[in-house]
């Protein structure tokens, strides 16, 4: 192990302290504490203070007094009673009123020092595990409910408008009509098949490993040109890209190309239908270990209201039927994985700036 | 029997199927579709004496869903909601999210997408017999 393991002595006797201390403190980091209010000042300022260890018999108040009034405010290190004097009332109350894990007999010899600081290690490492685990299986279930939920009706609800679609042109002879179904159904598919793009990112940023390579920007903007330069031409919106990298950029080409594809998709996106001057801007710059990555649009805007909502799974703040409530949601989990910041700015009616800053990996 | 109708639905394609199943029914004189319940709200408000009208909304949709426009239709004057039968279109599983749509004094009905022309034929029929 690393770093030592933090241990915490409370007993009145200046001696047993310092005796204490003397005997344990290459192999451990020892804190005493010669009354309760100090003891808990080092609780407070050492959260991972993994042992406890107390006197039974102390002036202000008794060991079992001690335990029990920490184990509301601190419960998570594991709690040591050291007695001389082990009645079977005393026994009674400290497991009942302090919870002790372990006893230790005064005087005390190093081994069963030792020995229960093992033990008791053990517990706390099993017990933090069990809490870090238990976290992480009800995040999961909170997903997964949303997940079915979302599946019920992004999945479904185009599958059923295209079934709703098909019954509709079975009942019409006209060829028109039947067209204008067919291209209205056909655009139904094209997002539900977006849908599942973005669930597939969502799921192999969950479980996927990072493969870290030299990005070079000048590159990846190329291809951004390549991909969004018809569609911004069909929708009469001007695209600009400035790239600024004189330095390697080391990180995970998949992970930066979800950032900057979905961002720069809602900037195209959520444009204002009227606007004559519509613009996309994105701006990459590398420096000093650094990549900031800024994308805007003068478009639609985001609501204040809802501004510290667009980071949720499967919200929408916007009417456009074809955000799918996932991709900032990926976004954002891909910046965190790679130990990076994301800032928005949006006023509605003039437009959103996102901000990306990734270190290297 | 001559009815207008509105129709809240974010999906380009279900108010589509909507508008021609509703003009297969020949009731009626007029159609104001809405991909949004706000503006759809707003539309209502300005139109509280629109006798006969019928409205179709969809329960999920972003911004203000089905629920959220239902309650705050509830919260119209009785005079204004005298004049409108509300059905609820879904796409939900959900036997609860159905209870608590069936609760509202508003909604005479609940159609599942996708739902057949004799379907809607038969719940307007309902709603003003």
């Amino acid at each position: 192990m690393s770093e030592k393991i933090k241990i915490l002595y409370l007993d009145d006797e200046h001696n047993n302290l310092v005796g204490f201390k003397a005997s344990l403190r290459f192999d451990y980091s020892i804190y005493i504490a010669q009354n309760a209010t100090e003891a808990l000042a080092y609780l407070d300022k050492h959260p991972d203070i993994r042992v406890i260890f107390c006197d039974q018999r102390m002036p202000d108040k008794t060991g079992v007094e001690f335990f029990e009034e920490i184990r509301q405010s601190h419960p998570h290190p594991i709690r040591i009673l050291l007695t001389a004097y082990a009645d079977i009332e005393s026994v009674v109350d400290a497991i009942n009123r302090g919870h002790v894990f372990r006893y230790v007999k005064k005087p005390w010899i190093e081994a069963d020092i030792i020995s229960a600081i093992d033990e008791a290690n053990k517990f706390y490492i099993a017990n933090s595990m069990l809490s870090i685990q238990n976290e992480e299986l009800r995040k999961a279930y909170v997903e997964l409910d949303k997940f079915a939920y979302s599946v019920s009706h992004d999945i479904r609800g185009p599958l059923v408008g295209i079934s709703g679609g098909i019954n509709l042109a079975l009942q019409t002879a006209d060829i028109k009509e039947i067209k204008e179904i067919l291209s209205l159904m056909e655009r139904s598919v094209a997002k539900l098949d977006a849908f599942i793009m973005d669930m597939h990112d969502y799921y192999s940023l969950e479980r996927g490993e990072l493969k870290i390579s030299a990005i070079d920007f000048n590159e990846v903007a190329k291809e951004k040109h390549d991909i969004y330069a018809i569609y911004a031409r069909a929708s009469n919106i001007d695209f600009q890209m400035e790239v600024e990298q004189k330095e390697l950029f080391w990180n995970d080409l998949a992970s930066v190309n979800l950032i900057i594809n979905n961002l720069v998709t809602n900037a195209f996106k959520y444009q204002r239908k009227e606007a004559k001057d519509k613009k996309v801007k994105l701006k990459i710059s590398v420096s000093r270990g650094y990549t900031t990555i800024v994308v805007s649009d003068n478009g639609m805007g985001i609501d204040e209201k809802h501004i510290n909502e667009i980071y949720n799974l499967f919200f929408r703040a916007h009417v456009e039927e074809s955000g799918s409530g996932m991709g900032l949601y990926n976004v954002r989990s891909t910046v965190r994985k790679l130990d990076g910041t994301i800032e928005v700015e949006s006023v509605v009616g003039q437009g959103t700036t996102f901000t990306v800053v990734l270190p290297h990996k | 029997m001559k009815l207008s109708f509105i129709v809240i639905d974010d999906r380009e394609l279900d108010c589509f199927i909507a508008e021609k199943l509703i003009q297969k029914t020949g009731f009626s004189t007029g159609n104001n579709i809405f991909n949004d319940a706000v503006s759809a709200l707003d539309f209502i408000r300005d139109h509280a004496n629109a006798h006969h009208t019928v409205i179709l909304v969809d329960i999920m949709m972003p911004i203000m869903d089905g629920f959220e426009f239902i309650e705050a239709f509830e919260r119209l004057p009785d005079a204004t909601k005298a004049n409108y039968k509300l059905i609820a279109i879904t796409t939900s599983l959900n036997k609860n999210d159905e209870s608590v749509i069936s609760n509202y004094p508003s909604v005479v009905g609940i159609l599942k997408k996708p739902y057949s022309y004799e379907g809607l034929l038969d719940m307007i029929k309902r709603a003003f017999a």
